[in-house]
């Protein structure tokens, strides 16, 4: 399923309280874990590069993570929210979704769950407030251009398959970026879009995009999403510890600190309103 | 002067625990704290309000409040079991009323997850139905008060924690899954009457009032002078004309209140306290259904009032002098119910909607159908529903609102009790939440809800502002809608402006 219809249904739920988590989702979808590659970068062509480049989203299959999200406005206030989040995709590719706030206090022990059918028809998403001691069924929202109010949109939390099939490539000259090699590609949208184009740099070793940067109307930079603390898990892949996703024009990042993630298997009850219901 | 003096110190104290507790323990903890190796978590939050009442002119402390609480993870405890204990004890004090408590147990339960079912023993509050603060298939808590509905409460009403024993099982078969739970209420935490003192006295100063108006009616005193005849010592009754001394007599009868309030006494044994409730609910596409059920004690008591004439004989030429009397009992009783119950709640495109109703039967009680009571209350069984639907939009999601209507069969939200002679009315409500938030940190709320029958209501407009993750500051109003001799019109806090500040660690 493609990621940006994923966040569409799952941003539904929202509500300012909670929809930071949905950015998170997916920007790990389009960040993590990408596997290792070895490329021969002078043969390459750009399209082959995104090829490479699309690895493995995050949490396909099952796993957990922790994080904080972090958004600053204009004027350098951060708010930070720390979520826990668990990931199962079943057989029948039924996606099942937990988060659970940690912090700030006032929604710690919130819970949000969602379990999404293949054909996206029919998501079933509940909110569990501990205050109140009950969860609540959430419905649908309509498809926002803005992710949520963060500095995403969603088409931009679409990964690189998007890219792929959305986007003509062409490949720029090789530049260095945080003292990686990296291909440097310039993607144009096929459709109506709000960008003209997109920058994207790959370190080479690695074929892990460092640095995205949008281009608005004029060719001016609206925006640039930036991936850093690249290390590898222990089963060899690559993690980045922090993505960031800056609004030039508005002046406003959302910051997104990986501070743990696994890929071991969730237990189905997690994915339940029974779960919900436990502290 | 003394107890001036103490009030001011209780209030000062009061003040004091919330601010240690605010800005003590709240500094640098963003979430509560872990204490020791097991994980026992401690955190808490402290409330203080100012309300300025608009009538009085009057700037005064509102309610300052506080909770602490402690959790424990019980295999992380070492208790070799999946569960989790907590406990929270809370105080409050209301600096108008000049009456609090320091410390109050707030809920303290331990759960056990088990493969086939999730077990939770102790003080504890169990939420149930769909709707937004008015559940009427929530039998086991009793609401605080729907008074808090005027500072913004509506979707933020919780009720007070009983001693239960609840079971839950979640049995599933193929694609199908239910959820059941069963509660046991060792003791249920009955209410009082739900009406201040000045109250019990003015309804019953009216229905002293009353009673002496209704024996100015035509043909009253005879009736009763008649019914009372043989009660005169046999020397008397046969005297010539006094049947009509004794309706002249009842005519200024003096009406005597024998107690300044109604009070009711709980039941004692521990098998007639206990409660029980059961729930079990099915997930149908969109949509999730619950039946439930429940026999246990209303929370409130039915209230009556019996009047009883007597008659005293002062000896005199040359027919003896009657003076009679009507004495005025005030009576209350707590009473069993059953009720059953249902609620649904499901989605539809952008929108939520949700239905909940119960039906509740009521155990006679014979003092309120006798003839000569004055009844506050009826044995009649009654209907309560709520219907509601809320979205969200705006491209955050920033914008909600929210419309329910409520339908209470056993007359108002805010009373359960009618005024004697006041004919049974089932109560019309209709409720409304508009919110915007801008960039998480400021919060436009307005709430209104409204008495269809009477046309009164509330509308309570709200701002609050974020000042950091921990620490919360609103300001607001509310407007009264209809005449003041109205449902909502009553409601000394109807003309105010508050405002407040919350401290959450």
């Amino acid at each position: 399923m493609n990621p940006a219809n994923k966040a569409r249904r799952l941003s539904r739920l929202s509500g300012p309280k909670i929809r930071d988590a949905w950015v998170l989702l997916a920007v790990l979808s389009m960040c993590i874990l990408v596997m290792p590659c070895n490329v021969h970068g002078a043969e390459l062509t750009a399209r082959q590069i995104l090829d490479e480049v699309e690895g493995t989203a995050l949490l396909v299959g099952s796993g957990s993570a922790k994080i904080e999200l972090i958004t600053e406005s204009k004027r350098g206030q951060q708010r930070s929210n720390t979520l826990q989040i668990y990931r199962k995709t079943d057989a029948d590719d039924t996606e099942k979704q937990l988060l659970e706030y940690l912090q700030p206090a006032d929604v710690a022990g919130t819970k949000l769950l969602s379990i999404t059918k293949p054909d996206g028809k029919d998501s079933e998403i509940w909110l569990f407030m501990p205050a109140l001691g009950k969860e609540r069924r959430i419905a649908a929202q309509e498809m926002q251009t803005k992710f949520m109010g963060t500095d995403f949109t969603y088409e931009e939390i679409s990964g690189t398959a998007t890219y792929k099939e959305d986007y003509e490539s062409k490949r720029l000259d090789d530049d260095t970026f945080d003292g990686h090699k990296c291909y440097v590609l310039q993607l144009t949208p096929k459709a109506k879009s709000e960008y003209t184009f997109v920058k994207m740099w790959v370190w080479q070793d690695e074929s892990i995009p460092v640095r995205v940067e949008f281009y608005g109307r004029g060719d001016k930079l609206r925006k640039s999403l930036d991936t850093s603390g690249w290390k590898k898990n222990t089963k060899g892949k690559w993690e980045p510890s922090q993505v960031v996703m800056s609004d030039v024009l508005a002046g406003t990042k959302t910051i997104i600190k990986i501070m743990e993630a696994s890929e071991a298997d969730v237990p189905d009850e997690y994915f339940t309103v029974r779960y919900l219901r436990r502290r | 002067m003394k107890s001036r003096r103490m009030l001011r110190f209780k209030s000062m104290i009061s003040i004091l625990i919330c601010a240690v507790l605010a800005l003590g323990l709240s500094s640098g903890v963003a979430c509560g704290m872990e204490l020791g190796p097991t994980g026992l978590s401690l955190s808490g939050e402290a409330e203080q309000t100012v309300n300025w009442f608009l009538t009085e002119g009057e700037l005064s402390l509102g309610i300052t409040r506080y909770k602490l609480s402690l959790d424990q993870d019980l295999r992380r405890a070492g208790a070799g079991i999946d569960g989790h204990a907590h406990v929270s004890v809370k105080g409050w004090y209301n600096h108008k009323a000049s009456e609090g408590k320091w410390l109050e147990l707030d809920e303290a339960y331990a759960d056990i997850y088990h493969d086939l079912f999730d077990l939770r023993l102790g003080q504890q509050l169990v939420s149930w139905g769909t709707a937004y603060g008015f559940n009427p298939t929530s039998y086991v808590n009793p609401l605080p008060s729907m008074a808090t509905l005027t500072q913004g409460g509506l979707t933020e009403l919780t009720g007070l924690p009983v001693p239960a024993v609840y079971v839950s099982a979640y049995p599933s078969w193929k694609h199908m899954s239910a959820d059941v739970g069963m509660v046991l209420v060792l003791n249920p935490r009955l209410q009082g009457v739900p009406l201040p003192e000045e109250y019990h006295a003015e309804i019953l100063g009216g229905i002293g009032y009353g009673v002496q108006a209704g024996l100015q009616a035509p043909g009253a005193a005879e009736a009763l002078a008649g019914a009372m005849l043989p009660l005169l010592p046999p020397e008397m009754s046969g005297i010539p004309g006094i049947e009509v001394q004794l309706a002249e007599s009842i005519r200024n009868a003096e009406v005597r209140l024998t107690s300044p309030e109604f009070s009711a006494k709980p039941p004692n044994s521990f098998t007639d306290r206990l409660e029980l409730a059961g729930r079990a609910g099915m997930n149908f596409g969109m949509w999730d259904l619950y039946l439930s059920g429940f026999r246990g004690w209303e929370d409130t008591p039915v209230l009556w009032v019996e009047t009883v004439p007597s008659m005293e004989v002062v000896p005199a030429v040359p027919i003896p002098q009657l003076d009679v009397y009507m004495d005025i009992y005030p009576k209350a009783a707590y009473r069993k119910a059953t009720a059953l119950g249902a609620a649904a709640s499901g989605t539809w495109g952008p929108y939520t909607f949700w239905g909940e109703g119960s039906y509740t039967w009521p155990d006679k009680v014979k003092e309120l159908d006798a003839e000569g009571n004055i009844a506050m209350s009826t044995n009649d069984p009654y209907l309560r529903a709520v219907v509601g639907a809320d979205r969200m939009f705006g491209s955050a999601s920033e914008y909600y609102v929210m419309g329910q209507y409520m339908y209470n069969g056993s007359g108002s939200l805010l009373s359960p009790y009618r005024m004697p002679g006041e004919k049974a009315k089932a109560g019309h409500y209709l409720a409304a939440v508009g919110r915007a938030t801008i960039h998480d940190d400021h919060q436009i709320e307005l709430m209104n809800i409204c008495n269809l029958r009477d046309k009164s209501g509330l509308i309570v407009p709200r701002y609050t502002y974020k000042v950091n993750p921990m620490l919360s500051a609103w300001i607001g109003t509310t407007f009264l809608l209809g005449e003041e001799a109205t449902e909502f019109g009553n409601l000394s806090i109807s003309k105010s402006v508050f405002a407040g500040a919350k401290v959450v660690w």
